[in-house]
């Protein structure tokens, strides 16, 4: 809080990227229960960066990359890291580094990994972030969850539609064992065109279906409790 | 690879960039365009990007700058001076704390000003934090904002007139 006695902008960002510690993210959301104008800036914010997550980064990215040399590009792959105040106090950074996805296998660090692969008539390859698909593909997923026990696979297609695809019908986290695992069925793919983004989480307990479905509406992937997902996008367009 | 890196990056910080456009804007589609511009020049400039905890607040720098000058230049939120909210000329910082206002204000704000006041009174950013971003002390930091509401009474004094 600031010697105004409000949360600041960047107290709010990392809040709704999950961002901030434990005991942050206590005392931001004890203070929005009582300040109403941080409540109400809060509540816009979640909004935006829902609709941004839904709409705005399918439509946007295409015309960003479209405009962006590669040599900016290459900027980022020498491992550019961006260090953001995780407080107006001063406690904890938020560090993201850019590293390279083991390509095409993604995967975080203690947690899980997850590979794609499509199928197009006869031909099967591997699904990568920006991989062009369509209607009608079919994608497998391979998942290694490391020291993690369960996994969920879900996707937020070009519409915004949440849908759980592993397990397929479930209503929570299945138990996968150690090491490599095809995971049973494939997926059609619709015909709802744009990215189509995956996120799979990797837990030590199970996750509800329905907590991962919420979590995803609201534009909040990473907000379940000590789960980060590993996410993948894909572009769906008509061949 | 370079594709999966630009969308790490847009995955992580355009939410923020985006929200910050629309509050700015106050519309969804003129916040759209903007989040990609604003994005384009972050990656433009990632050789001035600091790499340190000021990061946050220079990509707010970047959206602000960018936004106010694209509502000015639409007109879309500079309103005539004479539309300022009537407010007594003694007490500009109380006008500050109106958001709307505060816009305006900062619309006809030269940029070495506008870059303080902004992540004070729009972002609530501490003065150290300010002047850590911006790279100067926190004398300077207090200087300018000084000066900021010293304009801001002027230019809401003329709006009452």
């Amino acid at each position: 809080m600031n010697d105004r006695g409000h949360l600041s902008s960047p107290e709010l960002d990392l809040l709704h990227a999950s961002a901030l510690s434990a005991a942050e993210k206590a005392a931001a959301e004890a203070h929005l229960t009582s300040c109403a104008s941080c409540r109400a800036l809060s509540e816009e914010l979640a909004a935006d960066r829902a609709h941004f997550q839904r709409y705005v980064f399918a439509r946007s990215l295409p015309k960003i990359a479209e405009r962006v040399r590669p040599s900016l590009l290459e900027r980022f792959a020498a491992g550019w890291k961006l260090l953001v105040p995780a407080s107006v106090v001063g406690l904890a950074l938020l560090v993201v580094a850019l590293r390279p996805a083991a390509d095409p296998e993604l995967g975080i660090k203690g947690g899980g990994n997850l590979q794609v692969f499509a199928r197009r008539e006869e031909a099967v390859f591997p699904v990568r972030n920006g991989t062009r698909l369509a209607p009608g593909d079919r994608i497998r997923f391979v998942v290694d969850p490391g020291t993690s026990r369960f996994v969920l696979i879900a996707s937020v297609d070009g519409a915004g539609k949440v849908s759980v695809y592993f397990p397929p019908g479930g209503v929570q986290s299945a138990p996968v064992s150690a090491g490599r695992n095809e995971l049973p069925r494939s997926i059609e793919l619709d015909e709802v065109l744009g990215t189509e983004q995956l996120f799979a989480y990797f837990s030590d307990q199970p996750l509800t279906a329905q907590d991962v479905v919420d979590a995803l509406s609201r534009g909040e992937p990473n907000s379940l409790p000590g789960v980060r997902p590993v996410v993948l996008d894909f572009l769906k367009e008509r061949r | 690879m370079n594709q999966e890196r630009l969308a790490e990056l847009y995955r992580r910080f355009g939410p923020a960039v985006y929200a910050r456009c629309k509050r700015l804007l106050r519309d969804a589609a003129l916040a759209e365009d903007a989040t990609q511009e604003v994005f384009v020049r972050v990656l433009r400039h990632i050789d001035k990007a600091p790499d340190d905890e000021a990061a946050l607040a220079w990509i707010y720098r970047i959206s602000t700058n960018y936004c106010l000058n694209l509502a000015r230049d639409r007109g879309a939120q500079a309103e005539p001076m004479a539309e300022l909210p009537d407010r007594p000329a003694d007490s500009p910082e109380a006008a500050l704390v109106d958001r709307q206002t505060c816009l305006r204000l900062l619309q006809q704000t030269p940029e070495k000003l506008r870059d303080p006041a902004a992540l004070y009174y729009l972002d609530g950013m501490e003065q150290g934090q300010i002047a850590k971003a911006l790279g100067v002390s926190r004398r300077t930091v207090l200087y300018r904002l000084t000066e900021f509401v010293e304009l801001a009474r002027k230019l809401l004094g003329k709006g009452a007139a």
